[in-house]
């Protein structure tokens, strides 16, 4: 014993002598600004009003959380001050909303990774559904067999999940098959040269509020021996400034409980017999559990008091903390707290852009409709294009249902419907059955609205013959005015044919346009590509960014009595249902307008559709 | 008090309120041990005191109509203990104020935090199945009866919840996990004997008005509407002209509106809609509407209506709104056949024109099932009738 303390204090001698040679010993204090939140449970849309106490009427406690306003609020705090860390105190997920439980908190961990938290201690729900699980979502990849898992392409989150950009801490919490904590026990981090270690942990007790399975294989150890006995290994390394992130926690006495009251001191709670336990080292602690909010200074094991908070829950509270470094003696020497309501409502705070996108990305799936089958495909219809002539599946399907929603009289009587490939997203109509088990060539709501997630709406127009012409010519790159490196080939309903060849100049690439309707055909251009009636107008329906000159397309500015129509995807929706079982799938080419081969055509004898400049 | 010690007791007094355990599989032994070691712990018998006083002013306050009382009642109870049947009671005063979203999200921590009280996790799969959510409240469901498969409650809920039309009553109306508002009126003439409910509604003209099925107002009967928070007002039939079978009842009383305005054109063939109305029954309590999800379907007649598909309305009283993704009012859902029909919301304004305001909104963005469901609690309403 008296070896290893020996050992103990020469390593603690030596790296105060590294650091002070560092810091050169006659730096100024400066502060960081720590800020912590605790059980987050996956709220990333706001969980209502809430008040700075129960003092405060109904009526006049302002809208809080989300995890939009979240990152704003932390991204305000943050800029105050360039030495900042963001921490939490457990409960992150486990007993969240939909949002977040549909999705296996997947969208919890993502808006915590972009509202910017660093070091986050385990709480009893992160082991709702056991270690295995909770290392997945430290390390990210997909929950196998689980059709909601990987949802980011969506929400504009990565896919496969990217996982906790955060460390999730659990020093008294010890796999049994290795006898290491599960995570690491702390973390480490920088400011000027200091070094600050949080540790993180839950209570000890978290087996009893969690079911069985989801702690097998696991030890949960003293919160208080778990902390001091640390101690000795992070002064080793020359750490002096130690935070506590624990998932514990207590309630203030009477009803009122002011966000930065401490009434009654948290006397005879969880939190407080922890703190009264640990060794004076400890610079502060960030709690939780209990939901309750608090900001308070207890006694340690010294009798020193030092700073106790925990921020209410949901998001709807964020601890603001200032830490005052002594870069000579690298420690902790004053904290300032204050607990800050994460209002909804301050102009000089508005939401996270990004972040309120990923929460719209993953409402969208919440719908009970995304596993609605609405239709069936006879085989798969894929969104790459599958010969040089640039066909598409997948965009064959859309042009004929935005064809069948605006053909009616007072619905635009169009008789050619134009889709821009970039328009059809990947991966366009799968005929396996998803894992959400709707059955082989089955289409779903949510696999039609991956397709078509941009919420267009449908135009139809008039234009001439000559129009058709110059708009087909100017899908070619740097022609009539289409960029310079795109070429970009729309996909046409069913009726519609064209040839075209990349070896002429642009202008002169197509010809062969004609219009089926049942047994008549008529010729909109010649095989020569001359316009014989050039002033005849067709009724055209393409989408809204299509209509208003979008991907190049500056030809349909042209178009005349223009009527708005449906969504894009309601014309999906409709169309679809004409297929749907006990009526026959949608076979692409089955159609009597399609007879004869394919849509767009190409002379010559490449293979590769083009995506930038043409010359054969 | 410890907290470890406060869960404790929180399952304790819950299963004690849940009612004797029958059978005894494993996670229920698991929850004896629980209740064994809690007992062992001497509660503060003085805060434990002043928590259940404050639960029942607070639970007495709901049963008024006062939600905002209850619920911080609730909130300064929830400040002495953190239990289920304290945040049961918060869950209840939101929806009761018509906050669905704040209950929703709450009762989803109820359900999720307290698994040893099942009444957390009844209550959030009732409300998810309420707003829509029909195949995730029935697996929440499950889940809670193989937990504790000797509650009755759970067992309740799962039958009326595979009934596909929901309605609460017995012990399922009863605190901490009562499953509907309290009615509540301003009006002192309580519902006579006999009255039930005889079809859905939708408020309109600022809380003025209601849309109602004609053929279910016809008779001379006394009429009240209650919307879904429970508030209760008598209302009057006014003389019915034209066929589009839809009469429009004045208000006693104005009732609570959203801000709901009507959509500009006839839905689109195959847009999404939320169709909302209260489940099919014979008596006249109050009750949380039920929202249905499906598409628009195809166009019948030249007066802009649309077929909808019976799924959306099948157990359902007739007279519910249809709302479009943006949550404007795309019309009434009547019966038709094997099916309903959607009675277009420009042919409405067509025909109450100088009666009764349906503005339209240009509004376009679009909402979740949850948002329009919100708003649907003071919109939809319960018509009630009396001889």
């Amino acid at each position: 014993m008296t070896l290893r303390l020996t050992a103990g204090a020469f390593a603690a001698l030596a790296a105060t002598l590294i650091a002070c040679g560092s810091s050169g010993g006659s730096e100024p204090p400066f502060t960081v600004k720590l800020i912590g939140f605790n059980d987050y449970h996956g709220n990333l849309e706001s969980p209502g009003t809430f008040g700075t106490s129960a003092a405060v009427p109904a009526a006049e406690r302002p809208p809080v959380g989300g995890a939009e306003f979240m990152a704003a609020h932390v991204a305000k705090l943050k800029a105050q001050n360039p030495n900042n860390v963001v921490v939490g105190a457990g409960d992150s997920i486990g007993a969240s909303p939909l949002i977040s439980a549909l999705f296996q908190d997947e969208p919890a961990v993502e808006t915590l990774n972009r509202i910017g938290l660093e070091f986050n201690s385990v709480g009893n729900h992160e082991f709702d559904k056991g270690s295995a699980e909770l290392l997945r979502l430290q390390n990210g990849g997909c929950k196998t067999g689980e059709p909601n898992s990987c949802k980011g392409s969506v929400a504009g989150t990565p896919v496969p999940f990217e996982g906790a950009k955060f460390k999730w801490l659990s020093a008294n919490v010890i796999s049994t098959a290795t006898g290491k904590p599960l995570l690491p026990a702390y973390g480490i981090k920088e400011f000027k040269g200091v070094k600050v270690a949080f540790i993180g942990m839950t209570f000890k007790a978290t087996p009893t509020v969690v079911t069985p399975t989801g702690v097998a294989g696991l030890e949960f150890r003293d919160e208080i021996q778990t902390v001091n006995n640390l101690i000795p290994e992070l002064k080793g390394q020359g750490i002096e400034a130690i935070v506590v992130l624990v998932h514990e926690g207590g309630f203030q006495s009477g009803t009122v409980s002011d966000i930065n009251g401490c009434e009654g001191a948290l006397a005879g709670s969880g939190i407080a017999t922890l703190v009264k336990g640990l060794d004076n080292a400890v610079d502060a602690v960030i709690s939780g559990h209990t939901h309750a909010a608090y900001n308070c200074k207890l006694p340690n094991a010294t009798g020193r008091a030092i700073p106790v908070t925990s921020s209410s829950s949901f998001g709807r509270v964020l601890t603001d903390m200032d830490l005052t470094i002594d870069p000579s003696t690298r420690d902790i020497t004053a904290a300032t707290a204050t607990n800050r309501l994460v209002v909804r409502n301050d102009p000089a705070v508005p939401a996270d852009a990004a972040v309120a996108r990923i929460i719209a990305g993953y409402n969208t799936l919440v719908s009970p409709i995304a596993n609605t089958v609405i239709g069936s495909i006879a085989a798969e219809l894929p969104n790459s294009r599958t010969d040089g002539a640039c066909n598409m599946p997948a965009g064959d399907l859309v042009a004929d249902a935005m064809l069948a929603a605006t053909q009616g009289p007072t619905f635009g009587s169009a008789v050619i419907a134009l889709m821009n490939g970039g328009g059809v997203r990947n991966p366009g109509f799968t005929f396996a059955s998803s894992p959400v088990g709707e059955g082989a060539g089955n289409v779903t709501y949510g696999e039609a609205f991956t397709t078509q997630p941009f919420g267009n709406s449908l135009v139809t127009m008039s234009l001439t013959a000559q129009d058709l012409k110059d708009v087909l010519e100017e899908q070619f790159a740097a022609c009539k005015g289409q960029s310079a490196t795109a070429t970009r080939v729309m996909l046409p309903s069913n009726g519609f044919k064209y040839t075209w060849d990349g070896a002429k100049a642009c202008g002169a690439r197509v010809s062969n346009v004609t219009l089926r309707n049942g047994a008549s055909t008529e010729t909109i251009v010649d095989a020569a590509g001359a316009v014989p009636n050039p002033t005849k107008t067709y009724r055209v329906t393409m989408n809204n960014f299509m209509a208003d000159g979008g991907d190049g397309y500056s030809t349909f500015l042209k178009g005349t009595s223009r009527l708005g129509g449906a969504q894009d995807i309601d014309a999906l929706v409709a169309y679809l249902s004409g297929f749907k079982a006990p009526k026959a799938p949608y076979t692409l080419g089955t159609n009597p307008n399609d007879a004869g081969g394919s849509r767009i055509n190409r002379t010559g004898t490449s293979t590769a559709c083009p995506t930038g400049a043409v010359t054969s | 008090m410890p907290d470890r010690r406060r869960h404790f007791l929180s399952g304790l007094l819950a299963l004690a309120a849940a009612g004797p355990l029958a059978a005894s599989p494993a996670t229920e032994e698991k929850l004896k041990a629980i209740m064994q070691a809690a007992a062992a712990r001497p509660p503060d018998a003085e805060r434990l005191r002043e928590r259940e006083a404050l639960l029942r002013e607070a639970e007495a306050a709901l049963a008024a109509g006062d939600a905002q009382t209850a619920e911080q009642g609730f909130d300064r109870a929830a400040m002495i203990l953190h239990s289920a049947d304290t945040e049961m009671g918060l869950v209840r005063s939101y929806m009761q104020s018509g906050q669905y979203r704040r209950a929703l999200a709450f009762g989803a921590h109820t359900a999720g935090a307290h698994l040893d009280v099942v009444g957390g996790a009844a209550l959030y799969a009732w409300l998810l199945h309420a707003g829509g959510q029909d195949a995730i409240a029935r697996k929440l469901l499950a889940d809670a009866q193989a937990r504790a498969p000797s509650q009755p409650l759970v067992a309740s809920v799962g039958r009326e919840l595979a009934s596909g039309a929901p309605h609460a009553s017995g012990d399922m109306l009863l605190a901490p996990a009562r499953l509907a508002p309290y009615s509540h009126s301003s009006h002192s003439a309580a519902l006579p004997r006999g009255a039930r409910l005889v079809a859905a509604g939708t408020l309109v003209d600022e809380g003025r008005m209601a849309l109602v099925p004609a053929r279910a107002v016809a008779g001379g009967r006394r009429l009240w509407v209650r919307n879904g928070l429970g508030q209760l007002v008598p209302a009057t039939a006014m003389p019915v002209r034209g066929e589009s079978g839809v009469a429009l009842l004045r208000l006693g009383s104005p009732l609570p509106a959203p801000s709901m305005g009507t959509v500009p054109a006839d839905a689109f063939p195959g847009a999404v809609a939320f169709a909302v109305a209260y489940a099919q029954t014979n008596d006249a309590g109050a009750a949380w509407p039920l929202l249905r999800t499906g598409f628009v379907g195809a166009a019948t007649g030249a007066q802009g209506d649309r077929e909808l598909d019976a799924s959306m309305h099948r157990g359902l009283a007739p007279g519910g709104p249809v709302f479009d993704q943006a949550g404007r009012l795309a019309g009434i859902a009547l019966p038709e056949g094997a099916g309903a029909r959607l009675i277009a919301a420009p042919r409405l304004r067509t025909a109450f024109a100088g009666r009764a305001a349906l503005p339209v909104s240009t509004e376009g963005g679009r909402l979740g099932p949850d948002a329009v469901y919100e708003a649907a609690l003071r919109s939809t309403l319960q018509v009630i009738a009396a001889r």
